[in-house]
């Protein structure tokens, strides 16, 4: 994130409750220009809060909101400059597509050869220019997915709002749709804020991740960086499968570790946390940075030895679970080409578990 | 698949047998009767005449028509503007589902007392001794008690008192079908309060308000006891005219031509109304 650039929006120390439950607190954020960003959370995490409080739809208890430079604590969600897509869509049932996404700028008085030039001119961005006089009771699920970000962006807002817009619709729509929104975000330059708990969605769409857990902030990252280097177990195991292992610091000597997982095996890495000596860490790896080997390769991957107990048939991808120990079950997720075929692993073969060093993630 | 032939048709077939021997007969019957002569001994003499019907364009009889015409428009308004509020209120911003159903059960309770006798009780409320009048004299509001009956007050507050359930019934039917997320919707769109409630809130209860509406306007275009209660014997409407056809003057042909002719007018009415609706829309875009 270039700090130079102005904020587009701050959220400064927010706290929130409902029925004196706490679902934010202490909340801060600072959001800059032309993002595409992404809140991403289990349910009950207070994603969707933030948006409501963000569009005006809800108060915050304390701390500011401040969109543009302004604080807009007291300003109406009509007198907002941000548009919001509803989960549900909410499209006018009695307005046609036309007037639908005339609405909000009929309501700003905008001249009528305004509005009907703006109004084709995302139609056809949308690519409805066919549908302008449609009910959105004759439209499918994607086009009133549509039409709804078209009723948005037609007000050309600072911030678009989007609350978990694709949830409804099918795997593949859902896909076209990831990319469709991509695209609108970039021609138009408008900050977007995208509210998901599908971790595929956030990390395929956005600039910037969010995640956020209890009202908290866990991690903020591109989505590289909350894919790789996950700041804790929450974030790792929530943005993608995860093997967990347990570990032990033996000794430090200056920015090396030594360390002990699973109580048998002992390697090298680097220190990048402040662990001290005798500290009970996790090892996290995702199953698609291991590889099986039939024998003890080079001494710079690091390995395990276990059995396998389980494959399992992904089409392009192959899942082997490996018992390390007799106790511990690691996946390991293999690309099935014709490499990976030269060896027939089958259930219950002894086995390697390799990774290459840097692959995995230290955390308390 | 025989079977539910049977039961389709059979329970189609009860509905038309029931509707023709109840409904539709009858209202040829006083079709066929308003063009009769008056009997002297068995009510009506078989013999073909357009008495009744020129004897109703009189301006006497007119003016009933137009004033009861006025008077159900007038009802029907105060019935709805007294309504929508309080049915907004109940569907839309009480959470509590207890208060929620009590207020609704308020509103169902008097169904459960004939309505003559609420007229009844209408009565003692308003009459000069009243509880009303003795109340505001007692706390010195006025001196000289009001005179609420036997004039058009009392027959307008005996009418909507027994009518705002019908306002207010189907109104709250289409506010529960009411997404609140359209009102988030448009204020997220800019809309003020005004716009959301004329834009947005009324197009979508649109259902209800006519429904009620039309409940509330025949159902004043049929009263003929509150009038005669309330208002006392001065202030009639065409139900008030068309009972004293029947039970005082002994006179039915004319009786069943003034039903005819209130039958036609409403039919016309609603078509017209139907025609209309339908036309915008289309109309909007």
């Amino acid at each position: 994130m270039n700090e130079s650039q102005k904020p587009i929006i701050e959220l400064k120390n927010i706290s929130k409750s409902f029925n004196s439950e706490s679902i934010l607190s202490n909340f801060n954020f600072t959001l800059y220009e032309n993002k595409f960003i992404t809140i991403l959370g289990p349910s009950g995490s207070g994603k969707t809060t933030i948006i409501k409080l963000i569009a005006g739809f809800e108060s915050v208890d304390t701390g500011e909101i401040i969109l543009n430079n302004i604080k807009v604590n007291n300003i109406p969600p009509n007198k907002r400059e941000v548009n919001t897509v509803f989960q549900n869509y909410s499209l006018f049932p009695h307005m046609t597509v036309y007037e639908n996404i005339a609405f909000g700028l009929r309501m700003k008085k905008k001249n009528k050869d305004y509005i009907e030039q703006a109004v084709t001119e995302v139609l056809k961005m949308i690519k409805m220019e066919n549908f302008a006089s449609r009910k959105p009771d004759q439209l499918s699920g994607g086009q009133q997915q549509r039409v709804a970000v078209a009723r948005a962006i037609v007000n050309k807002p600072l911030i678009l709002l989007l609350d978990e817009p694709l949830s409804a619709l099918d795997e593949k729509l859902r896909k076209e749709m990831q990319v469709e929104l991509k695209s609108i975000q970039q021609d138009l330059g408008i900050t977007f804020i995208l509210v998901t708990h599908d971790q595929e969605e956030a990390l395929s769409i956005s600039d910037t991740v969010i995640v956020l857990n209890n009202g908290k902030i866990e991690q903020i990252g591109s989505p590289k960086e909350i894919y790789e280097h996950p700041v804790n177990s929450f974030v790792a195991s929530f943005v993608g499968e995860l093997n967990i292992l347990d570990a032990k610091i033996k000794t430090i000597n200056q920015n090396q570790l030594t360390i002990v997982v699973e109580e048998i095996y002992t390697y090298q890495i680097q220190n990048k946390n402040n662990f001290v000596v005798q500290d009970k860490i996790k090892l996290l790896i995702r199953p698609e940075k291991l590889r099986l080997a039939l024998s003890k390769e080079k001494s710079t991957s690091n390995n395990l030895k276990g059995q396998i107990i389980e494959i399992r048939y992904r089409g392009s991808l192959l899942d082997y679970i490996i018992l390390i120990n007799n106790t511990k079950k690691l996946t390991v997720t293999m690309l099935q080409n014709k490499d990976a075929n030269i060896f027939n692993y089958n259930i219950g073969m002894d086995v390697f578990v390799e990774w290459d060093v840097g692959c995995e993630v230290l955390t308390q | 698949m025989i079977n539910k032939d049977l039961f389709k048709y059979s329970s189609i077939l009860i509905i038309v047998f029931w509707l023709t021997i109840f409904v539709i007969v009858p209202n040829l019957g006083v079709l066929a009767i308003s063009f009769l002569e008056k009997g002297e001994m068995n009510f009506v003499k078989f013999a073909f005449t357009l008495d009744n019907y020129k004897k109703l364009s009189s301006l006497m009889y007119i003016k009933v028509f137009v004033k009861t015409f006025g008077i159900a428009f007038y009802v029907t308004i105060v019935c709805l503007l007294f309504s929508y509020p309080f049915v907004y209120a109940i569907s839309q911003t009480i959470q509590n589902k207890v208060i929620k159903d009590f207020l609704l059960i308020l509103v169902i309770v008097p169904f459960w007392t004939s309505s003559l006798i609420r007229t009844y009780a209408m009565m003692i409320v308003l009459r000069t001794n009243g509880i009303i009048n003795n109340s505001l004299i007692n706390i010195g509001f006025i001196n000289e008690p009001i005179e609420f009956l036997y004039n058009w007050i009392g027959v307008s507050i005996g009418l909507i008192y027994s009518l705002l359930p019908f306002m207010i019934l189907p109104l709250y039917t289409s506010f529960e079908k009411f997404d609140r997320n359209y009102i988030n919707a448009a204020q997220d769109l800019g809309a003020s309060k005004i716009n959301i409630l004329l834009k947005i809130i009324i197009p979508l209860t649109k259902s209800g308000i006519t429904s009620g509406c039309i409940l509330v306007f025949l159902s004043t275009l049929g009263m003929f006891f509150i009038p005669e209660l309330l208002g006392g014997s001065k202030e009639i409407l065409i139900g008030n005219l068309i009972k004293n056809q029947f039970l005082i003057a002994r006179n039915w042909p004319f009786g069943t031509a003034i039903g005819t002719m209130l039958t036609i007018i409403v039919t016309v009415l609603i078509l017209f109304y139907a025609r209309n609706t339908k036309n915008t829309d289309h109309l909007v875009v």
